[in-house]
This record gives C-alpha cells, structure tokens and sequence, in this order.
C-alpha cells in the first residue's frame, strides 16, 4: 500500500474520467467568468462551497463527495471502522458540509483540510457514544460535533493546496517521509514505529519532528481567486 | 508561559490531536490546552494540513452504489437550515469564558465538596478504569488530599496557579501525571485556582478522611 502512494506523489483523483468531464462541465455553469485556464482542485472545492451556501445546489455537494468521500472512508477504514460505520459517519459529515456551507472560510483553510477536521471529530464524537461516556455538561462536547476551532481569532497558517503539501512531503528526506506517513496515516505510536524500522526511539522522534518542522517551514498561503 | 510535564508517550500531543489519535476526554482537553497556548494551536493548524493532505491522497474505498442516493435524500430541507445556531448568550470576551466548555468557569454552578474545594463533573466514561473530566477549584491556602491514581491524571491550570514537588503551574500550563507517585498540589497564593483535570479510574486517595467521602465526590 506504501508504495503505491509514494509512487503517485501527484494528487490521483479517483473520479472516472468520463466523470470529470461532467464535472468539469457543471463546474462551468458555476464559474461566474469563463476562462479556459484549468482549476486548482482547492479553487474548485472553494467554487463548489460557495455554489452549497449561496444557492443550496445538492449537485455540489454531490461532486464534492464522489471526489472526497472514498479518501474519507480509506482513512477511516485505517482507523479500523467497518465499511457501514464510515459510510455513517461519511453521511453526517455530507450533513454538516450541507448545513454549515455558509461557514467555511476558503481564505482560512482548504476544503481538504476542513472536511478533515468535520470526519476526524465526527469519529471521535462516534467513539464518545460507542463507550457510553456520560456527558454532564452538553456544551463540552460542542467540540466534537463541529469544526470547532480551539481559538478562532487564531491568524490561519493554514494551506490552501493539499496536492502541493502533499508533494512537499515526498520532498523530505526519504526516511522522514516514511516515519511521517507511518506516524500519521498508519496510526502507529513512536514506540512502535521504532521497533518496525529497528531505528532507537530518539532516532524516530528527533526525525519525525524535524520533518514537520520543515513541512511548518515550507507551508505557505495560496491566493484563491473565486 | 507554558509548561508541560509529559510522560514520554506524550511529547507528541499535538500531531496526536490532529491526527485524531486521542480518545473523546483527551481530545476535549487538548482543545482547551489549545485555547490557551496559541503557539500550540498554530502548531495543531499546520498538522492538520499534513493529516488532510495524506488523508486526500491515500488509498480510497469506493462507496457503496446507493449511498450518494440515500445521503442526499436524508439532507435537511433548505427552509429549515439556519446559519446562527452556534449565538450564544455568553460574554465570549469575558475572563473565564472557555470556547471549548461553553460557559464561563466564573459563572457556573459547583458543588462544593469541602469548605475549600469546589468541583464540576464533565464528563464520565461508564468503564471502571475509564476517563473522567472534571473541574476542580481550590481556595488559597488549600492542598489537595495527598494521592496517586489508577492510571494517568491530566491537570489543565485554567486559572490561579499551584504548587507540585517544587514545580509552579500556572494558568495554561499542563501536568500530565502517571499513577506511579503520590502527590499533593498546593495553592500556595492567596488566590483561588481552577483546573480542569483527567483522570483515569479512580484517584487513590492517602489520608482517611477524605478517601471516606470519596464515594460522594464521585472522584
């Protein structure tokens, strides 16, 4: 599975091709100039948002999740989520796109990485009923239910281009591009990772840290024209 | 500001949270932790940019055929979504006021356990061993009952300061303890503190008194 991800470090939509000329066609009829100039997936995603919040079209959302939701169940079913579980959470996540359109901010993150946060909460708010945890105090799990940012005022760091990211990650050092998707993606801890490669800990540590650092380094802002 | 003593599994706590590794308790309280270290939550951003972006080019699991079906069938109808529901009646700007508890620790209803100690549960797994949150507030002056726990304790300082075997922790600042010691935090300030804390099982409590209202406490 490994290789196959690091031999494609250009993003691979699984969208058919016969299917992204139809999208490609709709996309036209929600571009408000027509240039022949191809869009940057996050231009897209930013353009399909706005066509959810300002004109309530399900065949935005419905375009957004043939392109979306099978990474999102992929990476839930790495959690161990079984296929109707994901689906579930992949549902109620549709949901809130649907509902809370209006909130997201392209200016502030991408698409990609605001999809990201919904699922991952969504999940973990999953487990939170899964074991039963009482809840005392309703407003606390607001957190889980939404794209609930920590602090909001917080000026966004946040990339805009996930195929761009994504390729700066293939950029690291070999071996820190490997600790890095093994630490994120394979839900593996430090110790763990540590006896798979043989590496000391320190070793796994110090390289993993040092490669976010320089993903941190490199993440800059790219303009969105809409 | 601020000070963290993890245990070694946790000096990855960031990446941990926006990886979405962490269980419902601990996710809560890393949200706080967040809120109040900003530096850190600009850190969790950058994260959670490299988690979307392996998520987005990871292996996909086709849906099943009638899911697009069902999914848009089950929208709500347009009429009925309002943008608003997140007003809230709080003074967000207010001293106290957490985002992360949507209320102000300042203006909250506590049950006060001792003269000196107040507490406010949050959230409570049904396991023997499992999580709970709570807040806990102590009056100047006041130390807590000397004790260990089953499995880790989290302490989130949200304000005042106090004392642990020589170390200050002040409002922001995290202690992540595991159930190997004994240990007694001290308010030394004449101001009272307030902390949102995490336990795993049940604290073990030393002196008799309060290990007798324990069961009371529910701690």
């Amino acid at each position: 599975m490994l290789k196959q991800v690091w031999n494609n470090p250009q993003f691979k939509s699984n969208v058919p091709a016969d299917r992204v000329g139809q999208m490609t066609k709709q996309l036209k009829e929600h571009s408000s100039e027509s240039n022949n100039k191809p869009l940057s997936n996050a231009q897209r995603d930013a353009r399909l948002m706005r066509a959810i919040s300002e004109h309530r079209d399900p065949n935005a959302l419905s375009l957004l999740f043939q392109s979306y939701g099978p990474k999102l169940k992929g990476w839930l079913i790495s959690r161990g989520v079984d296929a109707g579980t994901a689906e579930d959470v992949i549902q109620d996540v549709m949901i809130r796109v649907w509902t809370k359109a209006g909130k997201f901010d392209p200016e502030k993150a991408s698409f990609v990485t605001w999809v990201y946060r919904l699922t991952r909460n969504r999940w973990i708010d999953f487990e939170r009923k899964h074991k039963r945890v009482d809840v005392k105090e309703p407003a606390v799990i607001n957190i889980l239910a939404d794209d609930y940012q920590p602090s909001a005022e917080n000026d966004y760091s946040s990339q805009q281009n996930a195929q761009k990211l994504y390729s700066e990650i293939f950029n690291l050092k070999i071996e820190q591009t490997e600790l890095i998707n093994m630490a994120f993606m394979k839900h593996m801890t430090h110790a763990e990772i540590a006896k798979q490669t043989g590496l000391p800990l320190g070793t796994v540590k110090t390289r993993i840290r040092s490669g976010l650092q320089e993903l941190k380094k490199n993440i800059t802002r790219d303009e969105i024209c809409l | 500001m601020s000070l963290m003593t993890f245990t070694p599994e946790y000096d990855n706590l960031i990446a941990d949270y926006a990886a979405g590794y962490l269980s419902p308790a601990k996710h809560m309280l890393v949200s706080c932790y967040m809120e109040m270290n900003k530096d850190r939550h600009a850190e969790c951003l950058a994260y959670e940019d490299v988690s979307a972006s392996l998520m987005a080019n990871s292996t996909s699991v086709d849906l099943s055929d009638d899911f697009m079906r069902r999914a848009l069938a089950a929208l709500p109808a347009r009429e009925t979504i309002t943008e608003d529901e997140n007003a809230t009646s709080h003074d967000v700007a207010a001293p106290g006021y957490f985002n992360t508890l949507g209320f102000n620790i300042h203006d909250t209803k506590w049950r006060k356990v001792t003269p000196g100690i107040s507490i406010k549960h949050l959230m409570r797994s049904p396991e023997k061993n499992g999580e709970r949150v709570f807040l806990f507030k102590l009056q100047g002056g006041q130390s807590m009952p000397q004790h260990s726990h089953s499995g880790q304790e989290w302490t989130l300082v949200l304000s005042g300061s106090y004392k642990d075997d020589g170390v200050e922790f002040n409002a922001g600042d995290l202690q992540i303890e595991d159930g190997s010691t004994y240990h007694a935090p001290v308010i030394e300030s004449s101001e009272e503190c307030i902390c949102l804390a995490l336990t795993e099982g049940p604290l073990k409590i030393r002196p008799l008194l309060p290990r007798m209202l324990q069961p009371l406490l529910g701690l």
